[in-house]
Parts: C-alpha cells; structure tokens; sequence
C-alpha cells in the first residue's frame, strides 16, 4: 500500500501543476482576447480566405494586401455602424481540409461577421459547408464553379449564406463572342469562328460553352486543339484554308506569342480574337515588337488601367504603388467581395447574419469593377452587362491593340458604353466585309 | 495546303536541326547525353536579353556575350561535375538532369515566368508559290545547315578535328601519341556550348524567348538527336526534317494530341529498322 500512496502523491503534485497551468492559461487567454476587460467597443471582424501558401500563393498574398487596404480604407472612413473594422486572413494552403479548418477557427475562435476571398472552386466547396453550418455569410470573390451556386439552387435554406461576387465559369468568354456576335457579324458579316485552343482544361470549358452559345446563334464553329508543347502550329493556315472569319485562340501559355507571330507573318486572312493571355498583358507591345497590332482579347481592367468605374483606376495606382502589379485581378476580386461585405452591413445597420443576407440579397453595391448585383441564388448578374460588374478572371472588356498617334494602345471596343466597337480596326490583310 | 505543308516541314525541321546541334556535339566529344541541353540553349536567349537590357551591349556583342558566358560556363561545369566522373553514365545523366531543373527554376526567379521581348533579326517575310514565308525561318534554315557543314569539316578535315576524333576513341592512345587531351576535349565542350548559344538564340529570335521553352525544345532535341543516331551530325539533317513533316502533318491531317503520338511512331519505326539512328555508331565503350 506504500507504494500505492507513493504513486498517489505523485499524481497529486501533477494535478495541481496541471490544474494551476489551466487556470493560468485560461486567464492569460481571457485578457489576451479581451474578455475580462470589458468596457470598449469590440471591432467588427471579418475574415478573408487566401492561398498564402502552394501554387497560387501569387494571388493569396495580392488577395492579402487587398485585405489590409480594405481595412484602412473603411477605417479612414469611419469603420462600420461606429465600430472600427479588423480584417483577419487566413491561409488556405490552397487545400479544402486547410479551407475547412481556417474557416472554422475564423467563425468559431474569431467570431468574424462575415467571410470573403477564396482563390480555388474546391475550397470554395467545404467554406460553403462551413458557412452554411455555421450560419455566417460567405461572400467568395474569385472562385469559378457553377457548383457553389447549385447549392443554393438545390438547398436555398442551408445555403443561403453563400454568395459570388464574381462571374462564374461557364462565362469566361462570353464578353468576346457576344462582339463577334452582336457586332463583328453584322458589320463584317462574320460566319465561321475558329477555335484554337490549348490543350487544359479550362480552354476546353470555355470552347464548349461558347460553342454552343455560337452554333445557336447560327454560326458554323470548328475547333483545333493544340497540345501544350509544340513549337509550331501550322492549325493557323489550315484554319485560314477552312475559312475561318474569326480565328479565336485560347491560350494562357506563352505559346499565345507564336499564335500572334504565326499569324501576322503569314499575314492569315482572318480577324485574330480570342483569350490570348500574353497579349493582355501591358508589355504585350514590346514583348511582341508590335506583332500584337490589330489583335483583339479581352483585357483586364486593373491591368490595363481601363476607367470601367471611377474608382478603379486611382485604386489601381494606389494598389500598384504599395504592392506592385503582381496579381492585381485577384487582389481587385478580394476587395470588391469586401466592399459588398462592408455596404451590406451599413444597409442592413447590423451585423447579424440573416438581415445581412437580406441585405444582400436586397441591394444593389458599387464596387471597383461596377455595380455588383445578385440573382436570387446568390450569384452576381455579370450578364446585365455596364454598369454591371463584367470582368472575369480571363479580363473584362475587349479591347484591341493599336497605334494611336504613334503610339501603342488598348483601345476599349466592347461592350459598349465602356467600349465604342467602331473604334475597332481589321489588320489591313484581312478581307472585309467577309464573303 | 501541300506547298504549305512542304515550307512548314522544312522551317520546323530547321529550328528542330538548329536546336540539336550542341546536343550531339557535346555527346560526341564527350560520351554523355546532356539532359541540360534545352535549358542551356534558351539560356543562349536569355543572356542575348541580358546584355541588350541590362548590361546595353549592342546586339552583336550581345551575342558574342551569350557564347563566351555560356561556353565558358559549359566548360567549367563539364570540368568539375562531369569529367572527373565520366565513365559513370548514369551518374553523369542524373546530374544533367539536375542542372536542367535548377537553370529552369532559376530561369524563372530570374527572368519571371513569362516571356521577355527578344529581337526578331530578319522581321521580313516572302512570298513563295502564293505562301507568306518569314525570311527569318529561311536564315535559321540556312545556318542550321552551314552550321552541320562547317562542324563537319573541322571534325573530319583539320587537325583539329583529328585529335578530337582520336581523343573521343582513346584518351589513352592519343595522350601517347602526344595530343594534350584534356585541352582537346575543354576546346571541344566550348565549341558544342557555343553552337548551343547560337542555336538558342536563332530559336528565341524565331519563336519567341520563355521558359517554358527549355522543356519543349529539351524534348525536341532529344527525339532529333536520337533519331538521328547520337552523337551524328550529319544524322540530324534527315531526322529533324522527318520529324518537322510529321509534326506538320500530323497538326493538319490528324490534330491535338495525335501530333505526339505521330512523332513517337515515328521515332519507334526507325529505330526498329536502326536501333543505333539513322548515322549512330553502335554502342560506345568508354
């Protein structure tokens, strides 16, 4: 028995250790967070959901700093309903089980009002769990699967919370065929679109999606695909051989130069346009010296600097001088998610998460972009077209490279009144009107 | 479509030959095949690019800047890392590969990810038979095949190219018969590397300069100048044109992935009727 009350005592001392580390801890934990202190005003806190880590980490950190300035923006502004406002990232590691448990710890330990952001459509998926479980509105900002707003139309009750401030992905290039169709068609007579397209998957989405909205608008459509990796693409004259009007390629590699080189040196008697990233971007000019002239994509407007509001371009500038260029799409996405977030709480006048469903669902809110508005499973109306929010995260207004004055230029041709389309020029070895 | 075909088969099939020379030089002088090859070739590129932006050389010496950096830098790596284990093959291989991944990851942290402008030289183009010919392709074709010429002549016409023969069969032998080898073989390393500059800096003013270019061409190069037998100059002449027409035709007539699976029965008939390519010597014992 000796050695059984040995034991006992030991265990006794070990008790209380443990006993006296809890009740340290607990009250060191409830100062730290405010608890016993009482009195002022806590902030209104809301979390934003980024990839600071893997793959994307580029867009996670612009998504970061959109955060920050969101903060001191609608801090310098008052803050919200006489409270200040504290923006809390968190690092997805681009991974759902991260997404899940960041969210949770931001709902649950944080107790933010509200969540944005979100880069990937998986994350998107297990946040939108969370949120629906949780009862907190989500507002994501870049993600692109149609699924997220099917959970809504499948379950409005459950996921009522979950909103998309952003288009999704079955409308990457919906602003480019609707020129073609609404504009190029009847001005040029244009019939024949050919597709040229990089062999990833989202290049594949898109192509099908607009196929289909073409061939309904009787157009006659083919499609070459072309695997990543080649050093030529003779597709372009055989294309041409089709008839094609419009050659559109979709391509986000930097084989989109050799698209833009093959078909100005063999000077292809079809209209260039399409999702060619390496042109949208501002150096396309120089890195193509000149060869971009006459080619038409869509752009992104934070990139380019094109006015779509009045408040992006000074955004923009200030964005670019704190942060530099780097992913500035995802980091206007991320802010424009929170400035939905921030006017649904004014409007609303609380922060309680069904009158700011309601709010949300009620209103109308200005953003960097345009105006953001959504259909009543939550997914903002990209399709109303300007002042309405166009822009994906493949660029929003179409504009074509050309020379004005001497010198190097997107001009702005659609949608209108963003863009005038007479402004758009064919490159002078393309046949128009067409046959 | 057939006179574009035939004029895009024999342009491809020159920037194919263009972008394979180093490699088989390098293997015939020094009996490792450089998994390296395709980053050392863009790299070609990107130190024109460098020298014109950064350092403000003109484009000449620009160009005479991308050899000297990058043959100096062959050397210099053939010295340390690979002669003192040559004989190791596989060994000498894993390190290639291993220098292929650290150029493409510092390439990138570099440079960037994306393209950077680069100079077409010959920006004209022609019209042949009706076809828009870019005049640029047609130099590139002409120097790949002066190029194949000019190396042949050294190796198999001037003393030069005789110790460098004598010094690849047996280093022995010939240090006995008087031939300063270890010379022989640095001055031959330098020469590959300096093709290797000059073929990359032909591809980048043709295509354009990126790095997801030293993949692609790592992987041109090597079906080239396995085909071609490894090691035979003379060898990529019909091989890079085999395999530019069936690229060509296979993006006309067959389309997307096809073009792939198109050069890789290409690659497995010939090499079911020669097994060492179409010039290759048999096996090599070092």
């Amino acid at each position: 028995m000796r050695a059984g009350n040995n034991v006992s005592g030991l265990s006794k001392a070990a008790a209380i250790a443990v006993v006296v580390i809890i009740v340290v801890a607990a009250v060191a934990a409830l100062f730290l967070t405010g608890g016993l202190m009482g009195g002022e005003e806590e902030p209104i806190r809301i979390g934003v959901l980024a990839p600071l880590t893997g793959a994307p980490a580029r867009a996670g950190k612009a998504m970061a700093n959109a955060a920050k300035m969101a903060e001191e923006d609608i801090n310098a502004a008052g803050g919200l309903l006489g409270r200040k406002v504290e923006i809390l990232v968190y690092d997805t590691e681009d991974k759902p089980e991260v997404g899940k448990v960041v969210a949770e710890r931001a709902i649950l330990q944080d107790k933010v009002v509200a969540l944005a952001g979100i880069f990937r459509s998986e994350v998107s998926m297990v946040v939108a769990e969370v949120a629906a479980e949780q009862k907190i509105p989500l507002v994501v900002g870049t993600a692109q699967t149609p699924k997220l707003t099917q959970l809504v139309i499948d379950n409005y009750d459950k996921y009522k919370y979950v909103f998309r401030s952003t288009t999704n992905a079955t409308a990457l290039g919906n602003v480019l065929t609707d020129f073609i169709m609404d504009y190029l068609a009847k001005k040029y007579n244009v019939k024949k679109v050919g597709f040229l397209q990089e062999d990833v998957l989202w290049a594949r989405a898109l192509v099908a999606f607009e196929t289909k909205r073409l061939e309904a608008r009787g157009f006659e459509v083919k499609t070459w695909v072309v695997p990543l990796g080649v050093t030529d693409i003779p597709e372009i004259r055989e294309m041409e051989a089709w008839g094609a009007d419009v050659i559109f390629p979709v391509f986000s590699s930097d084989n989109g130069y050799l698209v833009t080189r093959l078909y100005v040196e063999q000077k292809i008697d079809a209209i260039l346009l399409g999702v060619n990233n390496p042109i949208a971007s501002p150096e396309a000019w120089e890195k193509t010296e000149g060869r971009a002239e006459y080619e038409t994509t869509a752009f992104a407007a934070p990139v380019v600097k094109i006015p779509v509001t009045d408040q992006l371009v000074p955004w923009a500038e200030r964005y670019i001088e704190k942060y530099g260029p780097e992913a500035i799409n995802q980091a206007a996405d991320t802010y424009e998610a929170l400035q939905v977030i921030f006017q649904a709480i004014q409007k609303a006048g609380s922060t309680d998460p069904d009158k700011l469903v309601k709010a949300l669902e009620e209103n109308e809110f200005d953003t960097l972009r345009g105006k953001v508005k959504f259909t009543k499973y939550h997914q903002h109306m990209f399709w109303l077209g300007p002042p309405y929010k166009i822009e994906s995260p493949l660029g929003g207004p179409v504009g074509q490279w050309q020379l004005v004055n001497g010198e190097p230029k997107v001009v702005v041709v659609w949608p209108p009144p963003i863009g005038n389309p007479d402004n758009w020029k064919p490159a002078p070895w393309v046949t128009v009107p067409r046959r | 479509m057939v006179l574009p075909i035939i004029i895009d088969g024999i342009l491809l099939g020159a920037l194919f030959a263009a972008s394979t020379i180093g490699l088989s030089m390098f293997y015939a002088v020094t009996g490792i095949f450089n998994l390296a090859h395709g980053a050392l070739l863009i790299l070609g590129g990107y130190l024109v690019y460098t020298a014109l932006s950064v350092l403000g050389m003109p484009l000449p010496a620009a160009i005479v800047f991308s050899i000297l950096v990058l043959g100096l830098g062959t050397m210099l790596f053939y010295k340390y890392m690979l002669h003192p284990i040559r004989t190791h093959h596989v060994t000498c291989i894993i390190i290639t590969l291993a220098l292929l991944l650290v150029l493409e990851r510092l390439t990138i942290v570099l440079y960037g990810p994306w393209g950077l402008p680069f100079p077409t030289f010959i920006p004209e183009t022609a019209v042949i038979g009706g076809v828009e010919v870019s005049l640029q392709k047609i130099a590139v074709t002409a120097l790949s095949l002066a190029a194949i010429a000019a190396l042949w002549l050294i190796m198999n016409k001037t003393w030069l190219g005789l110790a460098m023969r004598a010094t690849i069969d047996n280093m022995n032998a010939a240090t006995a018969a008087g031939i300063n080898t270890e010379k022989i073989i640095m001055l031959s390393v330098f020469i590959s590397a300096a093709i290797t500059a000059i073929g990359g800096i032909s591809i980048a003013s043709t295509l354009f300069l990126s790095p997801i270019l030293m993949s692609q061409m790592n992987m041109v190069a090597i079906a080239v100048a396995i085909l071609a037998g490894l090691g035979s100059l003379w060898g990529i002449v019909p091989a890079a044109f085999i395999l530019g027409f069936s690229d060509v035709v296979g993006a006309i007539y067959l389309g997307g992935w096809y073009r792939f699976v198109n050069l890789a029965i290409v690659i497995i008939i010939v090499l079911l009727v020669r097994p060492q390519g179409f010039f290759g010597a048999k096996e090599r014992i070092a």
